[in-house]
């Protein structure tokens, strides 16, 4: 993989780390809220974001859940880094 | 059931292994403060729960306590990667070693395992939910002393995001407790336990 790729993949699984916190931290306001407007105007927003993020994640680097995973020739699902492991590797 | 997503809720990347740091560190795994019996005290204490957002609160939040195990493990993890038999013996970490090698295992900061009496699963809401406020100030308290101790900056930043977590679990839990008071006799909130008692009304 070389440093450009590298690059995309950290910048695009920041962007699905953000979104997808954002999600959390509604989730349990609206857990406590479950009527409050401007949660729930915010969870739709970034539901579908979320959704279109861990596709296109999927798509070049692999997949993040087993929702987005599309095998072909090879299962692909096991094998890549495990998150634990950290970049300086 | 549970779906695993093979990323962490926060980034860890931590270039300098420190064996001494990872002794601390562990304690938010298996200490008595830390992720696992956070997330074993919700997802135990929420069976019972008879008000469904406030079993719904405590399994999200369950939930989200075994990803900050997670992030734990994962900075326990790079934090003793590539230790040389030198470094584990001057940094003290020969103990914990001799036992369980690089390996991630339950214990708390002394070296005592991990154990379920960490935390009680009650059967009363009141409680259950005012031992859970504890409990996120106490994992708090535990992260500011991690703080106090600790300066690398790759080391203290996923610290901080599950510092300001307990913050969060904390006001949350606060707003369970009130829904389940909402539920109850305002002039005698003991008056019978709704996880227990059938004179729910």
């Amino acid at each position: 993989m070389n440093n450009n790729n590298r690059m995309d993949r950290k910048s695009l699984l920041n962007k699905i780390d953000m979104v997808s916190f954002a999600i959390n931290d509604c989730t349990l306001f609206l857990d406590t809220h479950p009527m409050d407007e401007e949660a729930l105007i915010c969870i739709n927003e970034l539901l579908p974001v979320r959704r279109s993020l861990l596709e296109k994640y999927s798509q070049y680097f692999g997949p993040l859940t087993i929702d987005t995973a599309t095998p072909s020739k090879k299962w692909e699902w096991a094998s890549g880094p495990m998150p634990w492991e950290g970049g300086c590797k | 059931m549970w779906n695993y997503e093979k990323r962490l809720q926060y980034p860890v990347n931590i270039t300098q292994p420190n064996a001494k740091l990872a002794q601390i560190i562990i304690t938010q795994f298996g200490g008595p403060d830390g992720e696992l019996a956070a997330s074993q005290r919700y997802l135990s204490q929420r069976y019972s729960m008879p008000y469904s957002n406030v079993s719904g609160l405590l399994t999200d939040i369950g939930t989200e306590e075994m990803a900050h195990m997670e992030i734990v493990c994962a900075i326990v993890h790079q934090l003793t990667k590539d230790l040389t038999i030198d470094e584990i013996k001057a940094s003290g970490f020969d103990k914990y070693y001799v036992d369980h090698t690089l390996a991630l295992y339950p214990v708390a900061a002394s070296g005592t395992p991990f154990t379920a009496t960490y935390f009680q699963s009650k059967g009363d809401p009141i409680t259950d939910l005012v031992e859970d406020m504890a409990a996120e100030q106490k994992a708090r308290t535990t992260y500011d002393n991690i703080l106090r101790l600790i300066h690398d900056p790759e080391v203290c930043d996923p610290i901080r995001f599950l510092r300001a977590r307990e913050v969060v679990h904390f006001q949350r839990f606060g707003e369970g407790l009130r829904i389940v008071q909402d539920n109850l006799d305002a002039k005698n909130f003991y008056a019978f336990n709704p996880e227990f008692d059938t004179c729910k009304k």
